[in-house]
């Protein structure tokens, strides 16, 4: 079964008649890491919203593990690293705190924590210091997110994907900003929940880190230009022309 | 009906009771101006106006919906118009015009190319316009400025008890949704991720808002209110860097700047509309001064310090 199937997906913004996604067809099986590629405005947030359910597709079919969204997103099997310049930094939240809004989907099953929403099992407390300490944030759980340098702010994100044991990761530029050392961990971390079947989606401008270590390579520019191998389709030849044309 | 207004009366007395135990702790030059049943009824409501806007102000501040709380606040206008020709009470009215107007914002900025400033702008301007000249037809200039500027001093007991119920509503909901809420503001693409209704918290709050403009009418009118859900959420924004934390401190600025503001109002026999928001801009000044990590005296002498040790 495909972790992730998409049968011709449009999509436009509410206030345009043109199409940001026009007819996306997608088979992704589990335990891929899968780059996305394209230029600016191809669609490729776009796509990410309408995967993880918060934007509805003008037309076209998406099946999650073969299950409509909305079955799974109850279950929290999609998880997803916003890019920086969509989180608000000066939110005041603490790293530990950002990591919990992976577990809401363990929390919602207990009526205890429907009752007390702020007493929060130390089972769960549990899970998110062991996802920190993976990403070597451990010592930064009780400092606020205004904090935290951009590798910093990534790992935190990547470590709530990790509380949430998802099995697809949608990162929206990994690795935009990053220190050579969080990009390292990062990457570590990638493999390693690949290896466990996680399917991993990464929306990247970093075409070298992609031909590294993306197993497919999937070009977007509103449609799907190129799906294969990240050799032969990031070619530098074809993404070049890509990026000019936009 | 008569059941629940007469649970909501008992109720009431029970909290003013309570309230004067507190009170009368209090040094007797104090506690002597609430001595009279208006004044007691007065603060309650006070009290309840500046928790309900101290809790929700902090969610206006951090989804920066600081036009929307105006908008709405002004759009109530021929709501209460209305309801005063069709003889119901203004509460409802006030109610109806505003979440219409709240939802009809949402519907504008969603579909046409407007941006969100101006679609506001539009409507609340329409819907005050439309207040203002319904209410010169209809009614004489006193009612026009107890809406405007508010009467707590002459609260009945019929608005305190919907002012109780409202913020016992609001605040059981936000305390339940806690969670939801905080993901939503914060990360709204990870609350759909999560399978949060993202559009029903959306409207839940605006109607939220619109629910403690409705309440507030009364105690400090429809154009300050707009100050009680912006100025507590504000001043906690700058002292903390916790959710929680900062509803617990906007939720004392509300409150606190409601009770002194009333208590200067009739020692000095101002306006108690006017004094509530002026003791709670007060405090935000002396937060934005002197808080410990954003403050301005501190920057001032940090970066002091960083010129000195080049």
């Amino acid at each position: 079964m495909y972790a992730i199937m998409a049968r011709s997906i449009s999509a436009a913004y509410p206030t345009s008649t043109d199409l940001v996604l026009n007819r996306i067809d997608l088979e992704l099986p589990p335990g891929e890491l899968i780059a996305l590629v394209g230029p600016n405005g191809a669609g490729k947030s776009t796509l990410f919203k309408i995967i993880v359910g918060q934007k509805k597709a003008l037309r076209g079919q998406l099946r999650i593990f073969g299950e409509p969204t909305h079955v799974q997103q109850r279950r929290g099997v999609v998880a997803y690293a916003p890019q920086e310049g969509f989180i608000d930094w000066d939110f005041p939240i603490e790293v530990r705190d950002v990591v919990l809004t992976g577990r809401y989907n363990h929390l919602r099953s207990s009526v205890a924590s429907r009752l007390f929403p702020f007493a929060i099992n130390k089972s769960q407390w549990l899970v998110i210091d062991k996802a920190l300490e993976m990403v070597g944030m451990k010592s930064f759980a009780r400092k606020p997110i205004s904090a935290l340098s951009g590798g910093q702010k990534k790992r935190v994100f990547l470590a709530r994907a990790l509380a949430q044991e998802a099995s697809i990761l949608l990162l929206d530029e990994p690795f935009n900003g990053v220190d050579k050392e969080s990009e390292e961990t990062i990457i570590q971390i990638l493999l390693a929940l690949k290896e466990r079947g996680c399917t991993i989606i990464m929306a990247s401008h970093d075409l070298n880190r992609m031909r590294e270590i993306a197993d497919r390579a999937i070009v977007l520019n509103k449609r799907i230009i190129a799906d294969g191998s990240p050799e032969k389709v990031l070619d530098e030849k074809i993404i070049s022309e890509l990026f000019q044309l936009s | 009906m008569i059941m629940i207004m007469r649970f909501g009366e008992a109720l009431v007395t029970f909290l003013i009771n309570g309230l004067m135990v507190i009170v009368n702790i209090l040094p007797p030059s104090i506690a002597e101006v609430f001595q009279f049943a208006f004044m007691q009824r007065a603060l309650l409501t006070s009290i309840l106006v500046g928790i309900l806007c101290g809790v929700l102000s902090c969610f206006v501040v951090l989804k920066g919906w600081s036009l929307l709380g105006d908008a709405v606040s002004h759009a109530v206008l021929p709501g209460v118009a209305g309801a005063y020709l069709l003889g119901i009470p203004f509460a409802i009215g006030a109610f109806i015009a505003g979440a219409l107007s709240a939802l009809g914002m949402g519907f504008i900025e969603r579909n046409t190319r407007i941006k969100q400033d101006a679609s506001m702008g539009i409507m609340f301007t329409t819907c005050f316009a439309l207040g203002i000249v319904m209410i010169s037809r209809i009614a004489t200039t006193t009612h026009l400025m107890h809406i405007l500027f508010g009467n707590v001093l002459g609260v009945s007991m019929s608005s305190l008890i919907l002012t109780l119920a409202v913020s016992v509503a609001v605040l059981g909901l936000v305390y339940f949704f806690f969670r939801e809420i905080l993901l939503y503001i914060f990360d709204p693409i990870q609350a759909a991720a999560m399978g949060i209704k993202t559009s029903f918290l959306h409207y839940g709050l605006m109607l939220l808002i619109t629910l403690a403009i409705v309440a507030s009418l009364e105690t400090v009118g429809i154009i300050l209110v707009v100050a009680m859900l912006i100025t507590p959420g504000a001043t906690a924004y700058l002292l903390v860097n916790k959710l929680s934390h900062m509803v617990l401190i906007g939720t004392f600025v509300g409150f606190f700047s409601a009770v002194v503001g009333l208590y200067l109002s009739f020692v000095y026999n101002i306006v108690s509309g006017g004094a509530i928001v002026l003791v709670a801009s007060a405090i935000f000044l002396l937060a934005a001064l002197f808080a410990p990590q954003q403050g301005i005296l501190r920057n001032l002498i940090f970066n002091r310090f960083q010129r000195f040790e080049k």
